[in-house]
């Protein structure tokens, strides 16, 4: 990582300036939205659903070393081989050299936010394995060189006409219409899955007692890519288990609605372990990597814990007003929007602002949408609170102390209201400084005479209303 | 660290963060939905070609012959690959299709790498473990005879669904495959590939076949 | 009966019309108004800059001027939650805890009171215009009291609410957020500001000062001829 540390404040200002994506993103997001809230709204039982699921995954907080060791069991059990790994550079370490070891030449890849968060694309290269992206969104943005901007749809932000620029150059053919592109980069990718030596999945929600993988998608490059290569690396956070196929159910019945506003996506595929006897294609090695990266020592952490509940739905991005509005790069972590906010806070070398958890407006929109449980103003707010333990906020503190002398809050601001009342010098005299920033889009009304000096003249009017509005 | 090193320093880790306090009640929880939909084949086919894919209702095991016959012919077939399943059997779906002038593969015939070797194949024929009628999702289980490829790599997969395989929901299909041992591959397939990668515009067919057929076998 | 006035610094010293206009109205609901002397800050703004150690003192202000209150009514539901969070500054045991979960039970968002405390969602108001709602985030998600906002505006003599698009928006204030993220909370801002102008109404009402402060101060740049009025002008009526 690098040790000049992102800023969210210039990064958000610059995508703000950016107009064409801006335009793109503010069409996808709202429709991405209005979809979860069309789904969410037609299920009469969607309060009931959520209730069950909340319930499941608090259930696996509660119990999560043993559901751990019960996967394990079954996935070898299955004939699966799983490997635990501490963090970032452990686990891309392990899963790189278990390639190598294997002459694995060239890996194809199903999205996955843990792959991102563990930079494995980087260390594939590193070892001299090309690793194919096969979500059309994440091709798109492979290609490009680019991160991706959401959790679910990579490339939100990118405009039809880019895509098309984009495959001219890199296929030598193209097209405007949307479909036809699409045909492009299937052909293209079909030759990857056809000739891959190992496929790479994510994973969704993990089943303790059969050792299966669930992944959820509508494209169908997650099922080729557990399905027609010898080799399946499947990458889960251990975070992501649950104890039954029933639990399982319980958490499909609001992830998908929550997630892109359908009951149920085209392929939902459930892993488990290798191939068996007599089967004739599937893995012949099946390995699950279970990630820790930091969340083992959240598990301790009775404020912050919550957040292990979530399951990567994405309605927490796309309803809160800062994420709206400057999408998901500005973040400059893996996990962008609130639940990124709390989780690249507290995961290990994680990138991003440090200061992240303060870019919110306390709206409470993630927490109203949030299909888990997880009360995120909540986390944010203790994540403000340890980050300012830390630092020295004198205009909050000053604020603060004036603030427990009435006669001098008082005298202050009549002081204010005598020398600046609308704020314009201090706005001039420091146009970049907080109030001229602040003033740049809005005029303040002015600081009048206090509502206090005020309110004795009212007496005979307020004792008139009474008599004459007040009840029996 | 070495991996043994590492899992036992996570997992003692997470002994020692586990939310303290009494011990939680152990009464399982109730997590099955209440389940509203009905389970006959006007259900599932509406679901189902919503979703994109056909459907054609067999009465008999002629009917189903010919319905897949109809298919081959409709959508030019020349090559196919099946499974080995007795819902196969009782359509005589290899005898069916060869008559129909299309060759077919069967599991015996496949190479070591099954997927590459089917790239060129017009289409899959399989059967179902479950379709769930609320959904219009066809279930499909690997085992041996029953090739993960065969629905997935032919640009046409053709599915066999008996009325017997129907269920309500996916959690009918959860409680049916936590009886057995668990397949090393379930697929709950609910329509054709679908994208919307591209500034969101809806397109359908990125991955796995472009077209999916199910014959309902109402005998079975 | 009598109501102690909670009066937020915001309106004390920016916006005290919703001060009088709140006092007006619950003499009109029947009900006496008193302020208490020596209000400050309810320390929402030190608090939510992570700084519950500053906020500590000014809660023990607050507790003891407002100790001896029958009830306490605000206009203003982001203040109104900071006060509900008081007990969490102190330590189980330490009777401050107690004391200001007492003064917390007692302290209500002017609506709510109305509505669900003095079960009076009807005064009687007159207020003639075409108008939108916005329904800030502190009145409905965060004190959840929203519905009595609408039962009151509901009840309005004269007033036609103008749906608003993507009413469940945040204006982009977030108090500190607004001067630390200024580009953000301008676009987001930007974005409400243009909802509002496509109602077409000639004014826009909130329950809640700071975003009434952010949502007129920015008409205000643009020079959009939208009033932006607090519940309690419009409940107050052309009584002022």
């Amino acid at each position: 990582m690098s040790a000049c540390r992102h800023n969210f404040g210039k990064a958000s200002a610059a995508a703000l300036a950016d107009g064409e994506s801006r335009a793109i993103l503010d069409k996808a997001i709202l429709q991405i939205h209005a979809l979860r809230q069309r789904s969410v709204d037609a299920m009469p039982d969607f309060t009931d659903r959520r209730a069950r699921a909340v319930a499941v995954r608090q259930a696996t907080l509660d119990r999560l070393p043993d559901l751990l060791e019960t996967l394990e069991a079954s996935v070898t059990a299955a004939g699966g081989i799983v490997h635990f790994a501490e963090d970032a550079s452990q686990a891309s370490r392990l899963i790189t050299d278990l390639l190598t070891a294997r002459g694995v030449r060239l890996a194809v890849k199903s999205k996955s936010m843990v792959s991102e968060e563990i930079g494995l694309n980087e260390a594939l290269a590193a070892a001299g394995i090309e690793a194919v992206e096969t979500d059309l969104g994440e091709y798109i943005i492979q290609l490009m060189g680019q991160k991706p901007s959401h959790i679910l749809a990579p490339a939100l932000h990118v405009s039809k006409e880019q895509v098309s620029a984009l495959f001219a150059e890199k296929f030598g053919r193209t097209s405007t219409d949307i479909p036809e592109m699409t045909r492009i980069a299937r052909d293209s990718l079909r030759a990857k899955f056809l000739a891959a030596d190992a496929g790479i999945t994510g994973a969704n929600i993990v089943v303790a007692e059969t050792g299966t993988v669930m992944v959820l998608e509508n494209e169908g490059n997650i099922r080729l890519t557990g399905s027609c290569p010898p080799i399946h690396v499947a990458l889960m956070t251990l975070e992501k288990v649950v104890g039954s196929l029933a639990e399982a159910a319980a958490v499909l019945d609001i992830l998908p609605p929550s997630a892109t506003g359908q009951t149920l996506p085209v392929h939902l595929s459930l892993f488990t372990g290798a191939r068996r006897d007599g089967e004739r294609d599937g893995p012949r090695e099946m390995h699950l990597v279970i990630l820790d990266n930091g969340r083992s020592e959240l598990l301790a952490d009775p404020i912050l814990r919550p957040i292990l509940k979530c399951i990567r739905c994405g309605a927490c991005l796309n309803v809160c007003p800062v994420y709206q509005s400057v999408g998901g790069h500005a973040y400059g972590s893996v996990y962008p929007g609130p639940m990124g906010s709390i989780l690249s806070s507290v995961l290990k070398d994680a990138a991003g602002d440090a200061r992240q958890p303060f870019a919110c407006t306390h709206c409470g929109a993630c927490a109203e949408a949030c299909p888990a449980g997880i009360d995120h103003p909540v986390l944010l707010q203790e994540l403000r609170r340890r980050q300012a333990e830390q630092g020295t906020d004198t205009a909050t503190k000053s604020y603060a102390a004036l603030a427990r002398h009435p006669l001098l809050f008082g005298a202050a601001a009549a002081w204010a209201r005598t020398v600046d009342p609308r704020l314009d010098r201090v706005a001039a005299m420091a146009p970049d400084g907080p109030v001229g920033k602040f003033l740049r889009g809005r005029k303040f009304p002015g600081l009048s005479k206090p509502f206090s000096r005020r309110f004795k003249a009212m007496a005979k009017r307020l004792s008139r209303a009474q008599a004459k509005g007040g009840r029996s | 660290m070495n991996e043994t090193q590492t899992r036992t320093a996570i997992l003692s880790r997470l002994r020692a963060g586990q939310p303290k306090g009494l011990p939680r009640a152990r009464r399982p929880l109730s997590l099955r939905r209440q389940c509203l939909d009905a389970v006959d084949f006007e259900t599932f086919a509406a679901a189902l070609t919503a979703l994109g894919p056909t459907f054609e209702l067999a009465r008999t095991p002629d009917a189903a012959k010919a319905a897949l016959a109809a298919v081959v012919a409709k959508n030019g077939v020349k090559t196919a690959v099946r499974w080995d399943h007795p819902d196969l059997d009782a359509v005589d779906a290899a005898a069916t299709l060869a008559g129909a002038g299309v060759a077919v593969l069967a599991p015996e015939d496949l190479p070591e790498r099954v997927c590459p070797s089917l790239a060129a194949v017009d289409m899959g024929i399989t059967s179902v473990a479950y379709a769930v009628c609320a959904t219009g999702s066809l279930i499909l289980a690997a085992g041996k005879g029953r090739e993960r490829a065969t629905p997935l790599v032919p640009r046409l997969h053709v599915a066999l669904l008996p009325a017997s395989k129907l269920v309500p929901d996916l959690p009918a299909v959860f409680e049916g495959l936590a009886k057995g041992p668990m397949p090393s591959a379930v697929n709950c397939v609910s329509g054709v590939s679908s994208t919307g990668d591209i500034e969101f515009v809806y397109v359908r067919g990125v991955h796995g076949p472009l077209a999916v057929h199910v014959i309902g076998l109402e005998w079975l | 009966m009598k109501a102690f006035l909670f009066i937020p610094c915001l309106v004390e010293h920016v916006l005290p019309r919703v001060g009088e206009a709140t006092a007006m109205v619950l003499s009109r609901a029947g009900v006496a108004p008193e302020l208490p002397a020596g209000q400050t800050c309810c320390g929402q703004f030190a608090y939510k800059r992570g700084r519950p150690d500053l906020t500590r003192p000014l809660a023990r202000r607050f507790v003891e001027i407002f100790e001896d209150a029958p009830v306490i009514v605000s206009p203003s539901a982001s203040c109104t939650a900071m006060v509900r969070k008081y007990p969490t500054l102190f330590e189980a045991g330490d009777p401050w805890r107690d004391r200001a979960a007492r003064v917390a039970a007692r302290t209500f968002e002017l609506g709510e009171f109305l509505v669900d405390k003095l079960g009076c969602p009807d005064l009687g108001s007159r207020y003639v215009a075409r108008a939108t709602l916005h329904a800030s985030c502190q009145t409905t998600r965060a004190l959840g009291v929203g519905d009595a906002t609408e039962m009151l505006l509901a009840a309005v003599e004269g007033l036609t609410l103008l749906p608003l698009a993507h009413p469940e928006r945040c204006c982009g204030f977030g108090g500190a957020f607004s001067v630390d993220y200024p580009e953000v909370s301008q676009a987001i801002l930007a974005k409400k500001i243009d909802d509002i102008i496509a109602t077409g109404a000639e004014a826009v009402i909130t329950a809640e000062p700071s975003c009434l402060l952010n949502i007129s101060s920015a008409l205000a740049k643009r020079a959009v001829p939208v009033k932006a009025l607090h519940l309690a002008e419009v409940l107050a009526g052309g009584e002022l």
